[in-house]
């Protein structure tokens, strides 16, 4: 297809603290393409957050370091940009929506000021020109556009999203990421939220990262979709393949924990045991503890990615040759 | 806004009736006759008589504390039992040297408090953070006589550029204002730090980072704003705490202001002037809360409808922790 | 997964190498073990335990009787008989600093304690009970919170006298507002704990409750309360014995010391100096001590 929006090259992360260091991301490969939705998965504390953070470059300071790798956005390495630059990509390129709109707000300022902030900032224009501009945003995320005088906390959870979105669209970024957007909000205003996020990306032609634990909402809206364990994407393809066919036991153990609707089941399946320490992450493969097709080299070892079909991969020694050859002895 | 501020005044009713009631037991608990006191001790045994009934004294306590409420209801404090002069004739306009130097006290305090947090905020963890807090709390180790003692060796006895004491020239105003302004920078400094880094760390600062905004702008124009609304609810406890040590600055320093007064008439045991300087302080810090409280609807556009709706201030939710 | 190696690892390792065994870690250790890294809040705890020891044995430091008057040597300016010099009357003012050590910290000890007491118990009942005798209580602490707390502690001297007790007395009333107020606080937000309602569920009676899951969880807010409170009294009570209310002459306060170099500022300011230096260096130690206590006990606040 298209050409390449971002490109992940080998993104290591920790967070450095005087008593341990939490390896949050593990060698990370992703790429994106113009005008894609690619949906990001996994439990909490997999890593999703800090690899949104880490190409926005804002991990918060002292703490979290990219100890490796390199984030390509349009060709440019982002690991090698002055903070100047950064700045200049920040909300006009790249733009992000965060998980609480709750406290994404300022509560001392309009939501106006707030939205036209962003306008001001990047597109070169005046305070009221700016404003306008922030009206407009409001109608588009169906907010009455004269309420740009008052307050966040005058709005509702859901506005406050759409404000949210507001800005983060304000500048017509290239590239939209967007933190479990609808995590926080009541699940008829998820829809309207999603729906509206979906008319937009569609409309701008935006390419987006959706962030999320909610597998309906990926199948819902996204063309790739990445899995993530313990720091580590496990599973990559279009969401077709990793819907239809997942290969990764961590993804198939997944899909058994949704309580589905066609099938009478007494309990619904949980993963057993618990998503490994990041601080102490095992040798070999991360999801071995709990994974039911393991065998030892599973624990001695860590897997490599396979690819499994044409764009669909998965970090499994299942699918390698001498998986094959270790069952014949 | 206006049932609010009503509302406010008339709490200061119970506050006035409870302030007078605590000074008019500590009367009457107290040893010695204010007859004798005030007439001197060659005075007759029918002189002292004739005083006392003049004095309302014979009457029992509780009429006397009628008759003084009624009284303040008028604007009548009582008269001084050693001037003779009506307590809030002698107090008004010692009031004003007061305001004066507290309100000078609390802006240095507040300015150089609140410089010094939003340094040690920005620079948290490093040794200038750790200095400002040392030197903050340097001045909050220091009584304010002490204060006052060390800038009237240095600027008056060896530098000879102040006056030692008195009002007579508006220079004498200026050490019992850093007197009293000095030891509060620690609690600013404080408040403001802790304020500081906790705004820094919400969302709203990683929302205006995430738009490209600069981490200046960040600082001064989504941060400060705040970060000041709890520092402003603590001026209105600071102000009370400076009319506290203005009694000992003023006594220092020799100023004619309400603090001396009241400590002059504590030592004279000096009933009516104790009691009518400790009814107008409680008028003016309840005043003065009042404002601060209005001050906050300016900062913080959510107290307005809160206030408005006559419900208590509202407690900002935790967010959890990402 | 392959191990990234980064410096900050190897850091940990080698200091996780370094420790012997692992010890039970109980909120208190975890406390100490911040407080222990907190340098300022270090030195605080030193001069506190110097000032201390210098209270304990003052007569075997004290080169002279604080009391003994010396007419041959009057205003003298320090020097290797008499370090800090001494005063009008010929004392020794070393001794008299070194005694006020002991009657200063312990007068201090005493009003804190009467202080958190007092005050205390009427923020403990207030916070816990809430309702009607919450709103009671504080309706109260309000009143009295509106008169200065020194102006509070000077009416009451001057009903009582002057004293060791009396003192006692009006620093406890003066401050019991700000006390009650500060109790209240801590154990409320004690009580909003998840926890408190789940003992509650489980069962615990009222007693249990109080005394096994709040006073031990708002224990670590009340000792900073405490050693906040003992810079705050020495500092009232400093002042008052300076104006002249609160303790009678003899007694080698540091305020009174101080009341009695007066008269003497501008001729011989070194009878003030060091009296005033104690007062400063005594209130320094325990706010600093104090707030490495906040810090320790309250790591989410820094």
């Amino acid at each position: 297809m298209g050409e390449r929006i971002l490109d992940i090259k080998d993104l290591v992360i920790h967070y450095e603290t005087d008593e341990e260091v939490v390896e949050a991301v593990n060698k990370i490969n992703l790429s994106l393409e113009k005008g894609e939705i690619l949906g990001l998965v996994g439990e909490t504390g997999a890593g999703k957050t800090t690899t949104a953070l880490g190409i926005m470059r804002l991990l918060p300071p002292k703490v979290g370091h990219v100890i490796q790798g390199n984030i390509f956005f349009e060709g440019k390495d982002l690991m090698e940009c002055s903070e100047k630059d950064m700045r200049s990509i920040r909300g006009k390129k790249i733009s992000m929506i965060f998980q609480d709109p709750m406290t994404a707000l300022n509560p001392v300022k309009t939501v106006g000021d707030q939205i036209a902030e962003v306008v001001e900032l990047h597109d070169n224009c005046s305070k009221a020109e700016a404003l306008k501009r922030a009206q407009e945003m409001l109608a588009m995320v169906g907010i009455v556009p004269e309420r740009y005088k008052e307050y966040p906390h005058q709005f509702s959870g859901g506005m406050k999203q759409r404000i949210v979105i507001a800005i983060a669209l304000a500048c017509e970024p290239d590239l939209l990421i967007a933190d479990e957007p609808t995590t926080a909000l009541d699940v008829t205003i998820q829809a309207q939220i999603l729906d509206m996020m979906r008319k937009l990306q569609k409309e701008k032609g935006t390419s987006m990262i959706l962030i999320t634990h909610d597998l309906g909402v990926v199948a819902e809206m996204c063309d790739h979709c990445a899995v993530m364990y313990a720091g580590e994407i496990v599973e990559y393809g279009t969401t077709e393949q990793v819907f239809d066919n997942p290969k990764h036991p961590y993804t198939k153990a997944l899909y058994q924990s949704i309580p589905s609707l066609d099938k009478e089941v007494e309990r619904l399946h949980v993963i057993p045991g618990m998503v490994c320490d990041p601080s102490n992450l095992p040798s070999g493969c991360s999801f071995c503890e709990r994974c039911t097709e393991k065998r030892a080299a599973c624990a001695e070892h860590d897997p490599w990615i396979v690819n499994v079909e044409a764009g669909h991969y998965a970090k499994c020694f299942q699918y390698t040759p001498e998986w094959e050859a270790d069952k014949d002895e | 806004m206006f049932k609010y501020i009503i509302k406010r005044i008339l709490l200061l009713i119970p506050i006035m009736l409870g302030v007078s009631a605590i000074i008019f037991a500590l009367k009457t608990v107290t040893p010695g006759d204010p007859a004798r006191q005030i007439l001197g001790n060659n005075a007759t045994q029918e002189q002292i008589e004739e005083k006392r009934e003049e004095l309302g004294l014979n009457d029992p306590v509780l009429v006397q504390y009628v008759r003084y409420i009624g009284g303040v209801c008028h604007g009548d404090f009582g008269n001084s039992y050693r001037t003779g002069e009506p307590v809030l004739k002698e107090i008004l306009p010692r009031l004003k040297t007061s305001g004066i130097i507290t309100l000078g006290a609390v802006a240095i305090g507040a300015f150089l408090g609140i410089l010094l947090g939003i340094i040690s905020a920005l620079k948290k963890y490093t040794w200038i953070d750790s200095l400002v807090l040392v030197i903050s709390m340097f001045f909050q180790s220091v009584p304010e006589f002490v204060v006052g003692l060390v800038l009237i060796l240095v600027f008056a006895v060896k530098l000879h550029v102040l006056p030692t004491s008195g009002i007579e020239n508006p220079l004498g105003y200026i050490m019992p204002m850093l007197c009293i302004g000095l030891p509060s920078i620690a609690n600013y400094t404080r408040i403001t730090r802790s304020s500081m880094l906790e705004v820094l760390g919400e969302d709203y600062i990683r929302t205006a980072r995430a738009k490209g905004q600069t981490e200046h702008n960040i600082t001064y124009h989504h941060a400060l704003r705040n970060a000041m609304i709890p520092v402003a609810q603590s001026v209105g406890t600071s102000l009370g705490n400076s009319i506290g040590g203005g009694m000992v600055v003023e006594t220092v320093f020799g100023v004619p202001g309400v603090g001396k007064y009241i400590v002059d008439s504590i030592t004279q045991r000096n009933y009516p002037s104790i009691l009518g300087g400790a009814l107008i302080i409680a008028i003016v810090l309840v005043v003065i809360n009042l404002l601060v409280d209005i001050a906050f609807v300016l900062i913080d556009p959510r107290l307005k409808t809160t206030i408005i709706a006559g419900g208590k201030k509202q407690k900002k939710a935790k967010p959890a922790a990402a | 997964m392959a191990k990234m190696h980064t410096p900050a690892m190897e850091k940990i390792e080698r200091k996780n190498a370094k420790r012997k065994k692992p010890r039970q870690i109980t909120p208190s250790y975890e406390a100490w073990k911040r407080f222990r890294r907190n340098p300022t809040a270090l030195v605080g705890l030193i001069i506190v335990a110097v000032l201390i020891l210098i209270a304990i044995f003052a007569p075997l430091i004290a080169p002279y009787n604080y009391q003994s008057q010396d007419y041959a040597a009057m205003m003298q300016k320090p020097s290797a008989a008499h370090l800090f010099g001494t005063d009008q009357f010929g004392r020794d003012i070393f001794s008299r600093c070194i005694y006020g050590a002991r009657y200063s910290l312990l007068i201090a000890v005493f009003c804190t304690l009467a202080a958190l007491f007092s005050g205390g118990l009427l923020g403990i009942i207030a916070g816990y009970f809430g309702g009607k005798v919450d709103t009671i209580i504080m309706r109260i602490m309000d009143i009295f919170q509106a008169i200065p707390m020194i102006m509070m502690a000077m009416c009451i001297v001057a009903v009582l006298g002057n004293g060791i007790p009396q003192l006692v007395a009006a620093i406890m009333f003066a401050s019991m507002p700000t006390m009650a107020r500060n109790n209240r606080a801590a154990i409320l937000r004690v009580r909003g704990n998840d926890y408190i309602e789940s003992s509650e569920a489980i069962g615990c009676s009222k007693f249990q409750l109080i005394m096994k899951h709040m006073i031990p969880n708002a224990a670590g807010i009340m000792v900073i309360f405490f050693v906040g409170f003992l810079a705050v009294s020495i500092m009232m009570m400093s002042s008052m014995s300076y104006i002249g209310v609160g303790l009678a002459a003899p007694t080698p306060e540091w305020g009174l010391i101080l009341n009695d170099g007066k008269s003497y500022l501008t001729s011989a300011p070194y009878m003030m100096f060091f009296p005033a230096l104690m007062i400063m260096i005594t209130c320094f130690a325990f706010n600093l001590m104090g707030d490495g206590l906040r810090d320790a006990f309250d790591p989410k606040m820094n």
